[in-house]
């Protein structure tokens, strides 16, 4: 069960089931298939519901646009999250405006698959989490895939309601095996948040919330301090970015009394600080230290691989962050 | 079920003589209900709890009983009296559709003078006859996606003019409860936005729609000269020509982008614009809205056969400010335009009674419409 191939069954599955379905995107394809591959085999198969486009993400977006006012369901593929920026306009300005500015009369359930994240040497510009410019923004779903979430219940819940996405797909997830079942650690569920501890909450002394690749890193590290130290924290994996579910994360929080968010996206004005604004009204007084926010430098991402694994948050920061807050 | 074409562009036969003084027929209330019911398909104008409300307030506006009795149904359904008024002629219907158009927006002006209306507002005063012209070629399933300046088509599209009143005027019974305004509008059929450029694209992508659910409507964009300097209209272009979409183009050319004439911002040729991307383009000169129509006719008939994008440019004017109050233009170049503006070419067509008939009934009918949008919660 590799993701990329999951979610490439859970894009099949949606081509099958539902004819408004329509695939957008540069190079998506046979023979190739998509830059990392997820569409392979379907233009064959759907050949006038997958469709390559010309190097044209704001015509993607805005046909996209066209296409779910008209009744369609269209999934774009943005070859690398960072050519987002180019469908912006698209996104805050026509697609999330439609339903509310018409008061309704019209809804405009685009989807939009970004490939994200760095740790591969792609450098500044094709490396990037840029999802932090998305959240908040009034009537978008801001979606993270992980190894934690079967891409398909992801895809049937798109399509069964009119809300525009931005389904955010790390990179790095797609080589991966799946773990909806994850060995070692204690799997739970509540809607869409996946929580992952070794022991009972009452036993945890720090929460960790984290999404996509990083909650991948930070699983092995929960386990790890849990096997190797005895140090137990429980590990909160979202799928719901923006809008949050709030209700787990304070239930957690306020169990453990200590919060440590993790996000790949650089520092300030990120999903960290917005937790921990909430977090901090909802648990004043509550928590035995402030909230700790992990993110990537304030800089752009080096193509070098030392100097790519010191700015990016990885493994050891993540680990740092989660001993201090365990304490 | 079926949403009504723009009345006044397909006047239905009446025995009523259009030269009669014109006194619109208060509608029977069946007959307004019809009306209502086909025009607010998508274009619903509630009353709702305030309607007691809104009916005593309109009694004591209405001074004509009549009125005041068609009132409750009839709300949208001003097309009803329209048809009889320019019964069965579309030369008279075409000048009553533009001359009503462009008492809306001198309307809006005046509202917005008199400190009624918030934001601002676009007037296509003077590009009448591009709306007319070419509204007058759709038909039922077929979808306008229109710009900031976007009355006129809507206008002449839906008929609904209470419902745009009552929008701009930021009433919960506007055609979008007030939230668009005036550049936001929806309806059946219509969409618009404020931001240039990007309705390209989705109108393309309504096209493929169609396209891929196998209609035989089309999806017509309508675009100014200024939003040829967008880069998502060429995109647009390309992928439109690429994928051969039902697509038919509107570019009106008014000769000022906001305050900026074409000529600081438009290279080359508008024309080979198009023509670079394999689009057969039609242009016209002109605010003779039978001249526009004839190009209209052809292409709309040309984009519905071949399934292909086709592209009509209108070069016309703006005879007013770009919104409001923002107008520094020479004013001799405007007034040599007024002299050709599409209501003064049209009219010479027409019989003097018959055009000052319209006239009269365009104030009463517009009185009206105003009289309730003002009187709505």
């Amino acid at each position: 069960m590799i993701f990329a191939k999951e979610l490439g069954a859970a894009l099949r599955e949606s081509l099958e089931t539902d004819e408004r379905v329509v695939l957008i995107g540069e190079d998506i394809i046979d023979p190739y298939g998509g830059a990392f591959k997820v569409t392979r085999g379907l233009s064959t198969d759907f050949p006038s519901r997958v469709r390559t486009t010309p190097i044209s993400e704001g015509a993607i977006a805005g046909f996209s646009a066209g296409l779910a006012l008209a009744g369609m369901r269209p999934i774009a593929e943005v070859m690398f999250g960072d050519f987002i920026t180019l469908c912006f306009d698209q996104i805050v300005n026509h697609i999330t405006k439609y339903e509310a500015m018409y008061n309704g009369k019209a809804t405009c359930p685009a989807v939009f698959r970004v490939p994200s994240g760095g740790h591969r040497g792609y450098g500044p510009t094709h490396s990037q989490s840029l999802e932090k410019h998305f959240f908040g923004v009034p009537h978008l779903r801001v979606v993270a895939a992980s190894l934690f979430h079967d891409p398909r219940d992801a895809f049937r819940d798109f399509l069964s309601q009119n809300t525009p996405v931005l389904y955010v797909e790390h990179k790095l997830l797609y080589p991966q095996h799946m773990r909806l079942a994850p060995n070692g650690l204690i799997t739970t569920r509540e809607g869409s948040t996946v929580r992952l501890s070794a022991v009972p909450r009452e036993d945890c002394t720090a929460t960790v919330l984290a999404y996509g690749y990083q909650a991948g890193l930070a699983a092995d590290i929960v386990e790890k301090l849990a096997v190797e130290e005895e140090i137990f924290v429980e590990l909160l994996v979202p799928a719901e970015l923006s809008p949050m579910d709030w209700a787990p994360v304070e239930v957690s929080a306020k169990a453990t009394g200590s919060l440590v968010t993790v996000e790949e996206g650089t520092a300030g004005w990120s999903w960290g600080t917005e937790v921990s604004a909430v977090m901090s009204e909802r648990l004043f007084g509550l928590l035995r230290r402030p909230v700790s926010v992990v993110a990537s430098e304030k800089t752009v991402i080096p193509s070098s691989r030392a100097k790519e694994g010191r700015m990016l948050v990885g493994s050891p920061q993540i680990e740092t962050a989660i001993r201090e807050a365990a304490k | 079920m079926t949403i009504t074409l723009p009345n006044f562009l397909s006047p239905e036969p009446e025995k009523e003589n259009p030269a009669a003084p014109a006194i619109p027929l208060p509608a029977e209330p069946e007959a307004a209900i019809t009306g209502a019911t086909t025009l607010s398909k998508a274009v619903t104008v509630p009353l709702g709890e305030g309607e007691a409300a809104t009916l005593s307030q309109e009694a004591a506006v209405n001074e004509s009983e009549a009125a005041a009795e068609s009132a409750v149904a009839a709300e949208g359904a001003a097309w009803v009296t329209r048809q009889t008024v320019v019964a069965g002629s579309r030369e008279l219907g075409l000048y009553r559709g533009m001359r009503f158009i462009r008492r809306f927006e001198e309307t809006l002006l005046g509202l917005f003078e008199e400190g009624i209306l918030n934001g601002t507002t676009h007037a296509c005063i003077g590009q009448e006859a591009d709306a007319a012209g070419v509204i007058e070629h759709l038909r039922e399933g077929d979808h306008i996606f229109s710009n900031h300046r976007c009355h006129g088509h809507y206008l002449a599209w839906t008929g609904d003019a209470l419902g745009l009143m009552a929008e701009i005027m930021g009433k919960e019974a506007g055609v979008c409860a007030g939230i668009g305004g005036s550049q936001h509008i929806c309806a059946e059929g219509f969409m618009s936005n404020g931001v240039q450029g990007g309705i390209l694209p989705t109108a393309a992508g309504i096209a493929l729609a169609k396209k891929l659910k196998g209609e035989d409507t089309i999806s017509v964009v309508f675009m100014g000269d200024g939003t040829l300097g967008e880069g998502a209209v060429y995109e647009t272009l390309n992928m439109a020509s690429l994928w051969e979409l039902p697509l038919l183009i509107v570019l009106e050319d008014n000769e000022w982008a906001q305050s900026t004439p074409v000529a600081l911002n438009t290279a080359g040729s508008m024309r080979a614009r198009f023509e670079a991307f394999g689009l057969p383009v039609s242009e016209v000169e002109s605010t003779d809205v039978l001249e526009i129509s004839s190009h209209a006719e052809e292409l709309v008939e040309a984009v519905r056969t071949t399934g292909k994008t086709h592209v009509l440019v209108i070069h016309t004017y703006r005879l007013c400010h770009h919104s409001k109050s923002d107008d520094h233009r020479p004013e001799e170049e405007v007034a040599l335009r007024w002299q050709t503006e599409p209501l003064a070419v049209h009219r010479q067509r027409l019989a003097e009674a018959d055009w000052q008939a319209i006239d009269a009934s365009v104030e009463e009918e517009l009185a009206g419409i105003v009289a309730k949008a003002r009187a709505l919660p």
